[in-house]
């Protein structure tokens, strides 16, 4: 058996979805960090994902099409015992992931801080948009010190 | 959540997270509750455990409007998560935090 086909055994996952509405951005992410806690993710860990679901699905509530406001916003989690991966599906008009700025707003902007953190406490972000729904996909390697935290 | 007026400063404590599920509501509460006395913010964080960036637009919206007095936002007591946080965001030199 090779340790890929290990992993797979091993693996788990949770599948959500929530209204398009203000409160749902903290209820998937507060049932992400069950999920996780129960798979034995550490409190840093669990923190980070936290962090980065509740900021994704804020997003994706927030700016959704009027369209997309009678539609769900979903989330897909899996952890195995190496890599926990996330996918947020929005139906927003989406935007440009690599355009986007790295650098933070100054101190006295009250906004534009959510996708700084995701990069910031997730290994990798990539975000494609679609017809109609757009995919953020999330990965953090488990037990391991992510180098995307800013010096 | 708690506030406690002291001019001048105002105590809040009792806050569980501050996130983008309350952070509307506690502006409304902090802000109807400052008066033009209050010159300082102090935020006990020793029960928040969760601070996303809409709750950070929160304190930093606070921090703002007091530092044109002289005054500010104190963090008393944030877990070790949040204040992670704070230093990521390049935040934690911008309030005065308060670790005892």
């Amino acid at each position: 058996m090779t340790s890929n086909a290990l992993e797979l055994e091993a693996s788990a996952s949770l599948a959500l979805e929530a209204p398009t509405e203000v409160a749902s951005a903290r209820r998937l992410a507060m049932s992400v960090r069950n999920f996780l806690q129960k798979h034995g993710l550490g409190r840093d860990e669990l923190f980070a994902w936290e962090l980065t679901i509740s900021e994704a699905a804020k997003n994706a509530i927030s700016f959704a099409r009027p369209r997309g406001r009678n539609m769900a916003v979903r989330v897909s989690i899996e952890v195995s015992p190496m890599l926990v991966q996330a996918q947020v599906f929005d139906h927003t008009k989406g935007f440009d992931l690599e355009r986007w700025p790295h650098c933070l707003p100054p101190n006295e902007n009250e906004n534009g801080r959510g996708i700084f953190l995701m990069r910031v406490y997730m290994d990798r972000i990539n975000y494609v948009r679609g017809r109609g729904t757009n995919v953020l996909t999330l990965q953090r390697w488990r037990g391991h010190p992510h180098n995307n935290r800013p010096q | 959540m708690k506030l406690k007026s002291q001019l001048p400063v105002l105590h809040v404590s009792g806050l569980q997270e501050l996130s983008s599920k309350n952070a509307a509501s506690v502006r409304k509460r902090i802000t109807a509750a400052l008066t033009g006395n209050h010159r300082h913010l102090e935020m006990d964080m020793s029960d928040t455990r969760f601070i996303d960036s809409s709750g950070l637009g929160v304190l930093i919206g606070f921090q703002e409007k007091l530092g044109s007095k002289q005054g500010g936002v104190t963090l008393r007591r944030p877990c070790r998560e949040v204040e992670q946080m704070l230093q990521f965001t390049r935040l934690a030199s911008y309030f005065r935090i308060v670790r005892a």
